[in-house]
């Protein structure tokens, strides 16, 4: 009995050590990684995923949005969704789960009708990773890491990308610093960081209905504001599609994510990407904080074999927001649509 | 999310080493905080002696003992029927960047230093029916940093919060050289060597008496092997010139990555990641070219000029190509040796006096950067001992630092 047992738990760890992949993050991408898988979807599924460079972080690595749907080489009037995920370096589960939700849509767009609508009725935009330079600071240097790797002088460095963005940047020291050694540092000026200014330019040339910044840890779903803890205006509706995504991820593995407004449920963020994209559309924009729910439960580090759970959990949510951003959405109309389009003609 | 452990990054506390006013091996100018460098410069062939470091690290035209089979294995034919030589180094170097020093993580005041002493060649030489043979084993590299540590403690508390960073390395290389006349005036070497190495990097992050550690722990086991050649030519009685080839060689390596999150109970959390892989540092091609010349009957004079293809070093990392912008360079070394005899209990001894100079540009474009080192030493040699002394003093300029670098040699040898 035993020696059964030994055998067992051997051919486990070897099982398990062949179901990863050997790269320094087991499971997890890397940067070069990343840019592989994301082009290697592109390349098997040319008609509905395409891989758009939209910009150079501070070391040169290449920033990617991947597009899915249908016609994907034109744009059309149809509503469009963005995922974004890794502003902060160490949450290497906030690039998994964008990620797989682009290489689920993909893969099942032709078996699941539910799939194929989302594909064929909008566009969903994918921004895995953000911050390309600070992952790799993560794998090579300090797993800690949070901040971009700009070079702020005297030893410190790095700006927080998610206190750079332009709404209400800035407006007093407790949603962000203006300390360059702060893990909270808010930059020089707002947009300072080619990283924001990617997003930022590829946000402005759509029209997205729904936003969600994926990171870890907390296990909870914020929206705006964060700046202030006062309500916006809408945040009853705000607040209602977090509930449902909360009931939905739910539904999946049982692990609740509770909900509410970012700067009153958490703690005040000033400069961040949902506040920004919440103030200039007035769209649903989120902010989910994955799994675990504490820093005694593992904080950023999450298990590889749970990546996939995870992303399970949180596929209803997106799905929600897609369906949302489609029933929702008000075509432009042809000579709006094309007007946008000529002025914002280079993608 | 987590917030900031207010104070962290402000503050540096240093385990064991003290700050030095000046160091031995120059450090690298870590453009990229590469955890590979060596903490001596990376132009760290060929190893010299104490002899060879006195009068500027020239090595390549001048033998004065058996570590001369490292340096041109064509050299051998001119040593005594039997050398057996040791040699012993301290070694300080300063640095500013490395690892989570100054990267931003954990923030100096100014330059770190760090100093190592030790056995760094033990090696013997013999003449056989015309054939010159060598055998030793020399420290081709050291990777350590100075450990870097920030705690935090409170009064009236248990509470404390440790992080901690090491690193510890080297790399020895095993040699075996022949040498041979080929003629009156010309001599010809050649050496195979093995290269043999380690590196551990370990970062440390823990809080006591209840919380989470950290830790994230990165070995590198090296090994390689590449071939050495010589020639050396007697231009006349007095002047020697000589050329070097070091092949290029992929120096492999067995790496491994654990990074384990626990927290204490009750929670128990325990979370790992462990991986492993095997890669290769296409190390350069490197030529060079010495002089000698006994332009008096009590003095000769040196130079060496290194070139190292850098602009080739290519680094694999758990199967990435890492960024390496790296460009070839020249390094050039200068010497003077003095003799004088005396007699020490009846028997005639000499007393050789060395100085020199090296300039040693570094690898890295951005920033670039070149050491700027002054040697000295001396030796006596009674009977059939030879003790040598060296020096080098010296300070890098490029990178803003100012890092200063030290390294202090004695060789004993014994010659039949």
């Amino acid at each position: 009995m035993k020696a059964q047992n030994t055998l067992l738990i051997v051919l486990t760890l070897l099982l398990s050590a062949a179901a990863y992949p050997q790269g320094i993050n087991g499971a997890y991408h890397s940067y070069l990684e990343l840019e592989a898988d994301i082009f290697a979807l592109q390349h098997k599924y040319p008609d509905i995923v395409k891989v758009f460079d939209i910009g150079d972080s501070l070391e040169k690595r290449n920033l990617y949005a991947i597009k899915i749907s249908d016609n994907v080489l034109v744009e059309e009037d149809e509503p469009e969704v963005l995922f974004l995920g890794c502003h902060h370096a160490r949450e290497w589960i906030s690039v998994e789960v964008p990620f797989l939700m682009g290489k689920y849509l993909a893969e099942h767009y032709a078996s699941d009708p539910a799939v194929r609508r989302f594909v064929d009725q909008s566009e969903i935009w994918i921004i895995p990773l953000v911050n390309p330079d600070g992952l790799e600071y993560t794998l090579h240097g300090y797993r800690l890491w949070r901040k971009n790797r700009r070079d702020n002088g005297g030893g410190d460095y790095g700006v927080d990308l998610n206190r750079n963005y332009g709404y209400k940047w800035g407006i007093d020291d407790l949603g962000s610093s203006p300390n360059p050694a702060s893990e909270v540092y808010r930059g020089s000026t707002p947009f300072s960081e080619p990283e924001t200014r990617a997003v930022r330019d590829l946000y402005l040339k759509k029209n997205f209905q729904a936003l969600i910044s994926f990171h870890s840890y907390s296990q909870v779903i914020l929206y705006p504001w964060g700046y202030t803890k006062q309500p916006p205006d809408g945040v009853m509706t705000l607040k209602e599609i977090a509930a449902e995504m909360s009931a939905r991820i739910q539904a999946v593995n049982g692990r609740l994510y509770e909900y509410g407004q970012s700067g009153d449920a958490l703690y005040l963020t000033n400069g961040d990407v949902t506040d920004w994209a919440f103030a200039i559309s007035g769209i649903p924009a989120y902010t989910i904080e994955l799994t675990p729910i504490d820093w005694a439960s593992g904080g950023f580090f999450n298990r590889q074999e749970d990546i996939d759970p995870i992303f399970e959990e949180n596929l209803p949510a997106m799905a929600y927001l897609i369906d949302l951003a489609i029933r929702d959405y008000r075509p432009l109309g042809p000579a709006v649509f094309d007007l946008k389009r000529r002025l914002f003609k280079k993608d | 999310m987590k917030r900031e452990r207010a104070g962290k990054v402000f503050c540096l506390l240093f385990g064991f080493l003290a700050l030095l006013p000046s160091s031995v091996s120059a450090q690298l100018i870590l453009g990229q905080y590469q955890a590979e460098a060596p903490l001596r410069t990376w132009n760290s062939f060929p190893y010299t002696a104490a002899a060879a470091l006195g009068r500027g690290g020239t090595a390549f035209a001048l033998a004065s003992d058996a570590s001369a089979a490292v340096s041109n294995p064509a050299l051998l034919a001119g040593l005594p029927k039997f050398q057996f030589h040791m040699n012993g180094s301290y070694q300080a170097a300063e640095l500013f960047k490395y690892g989570l020093v100054n990267t931003g993580v954990l923030r100096s005041d100014g330059n770190i230093g760090l100093s190592l002493a030790g056995l760094d060649f033990a090696g013997l030489a013999f003449r056989l029916e015309g054939w010159s043979f060598a055998l030793n084993v020399s420290q081709a590299e050291l990777f350590d940093r100075p450990e870097a540590a920030y705690e935090e403690t409170y009064s009236n508390s248990t509470y404390t919060y440790l992080l901690r960073f090491t690193q510890t390395g080297w790399l020895r290389t095993f040699n075996f050289s022949v040498g041979h006349r080929l003629g009156p005036r010309l001599s010809l070497g050649i050496g195979l060597n093995y290269v043999l190495g380690r590196l551990d990097r370990e970062t440390l992050e823990r809080e006591t008496p209840v919380g989470y550690t950290l830790l994230d722990t990165k070995s590198q086991d090296f090994s390689g092997y590449y071939i050495q050649g010589g020639l050396l030519f007697e231009i006349s009685d007095a002047f020697k010139t000589a050329a070097v080839v070091r092949a290029p060689y992929a120096l492999k390596a067995k790496n491994s990555s654990t990074v384990r999150y626990t927290y204490t109970p009750p929670y128990n959390t325990d979370i790992g990641l462990t991986t492993s892989s095997k890669d290769t540092a296409d190390q350069p091609l490197i030529l060079g070219l010495g002089l000698s010349g006994r332009v008096l009957p009590e003095l000769t004079l040196s130079v060496d000029a290194t070139y190292f293809a850098w602009s080739k070093y290519a680094l694999d990392y758990f199967g990435e190509r890492q960024t390496r912008e790296f460009e070839d360079i020249v390094r050039i070394g200068v010497g003077a040796e003095y003799g004088t005899t005396t007699r020490i209990f009846g028997a005639n001894a000499r007393i050789p006096f060395r100085i020199g100079f090296v300039y040693d540009p570094q690898p890295m474009t951005d920033p670039r950067s070149a050491y700027a080192c002054f040697t000295f030493g001396n030796g006596i040699y009674w009977h059939r001992l030879r003790l040598d002394m060296g020096a080098l003093l010296g300070r890098e300029s490029g990178s803003g630092n100012r890092l200063a670098v030290k390294r202090f040699a004695v060789s004993l040898g014994f010659s039949l």
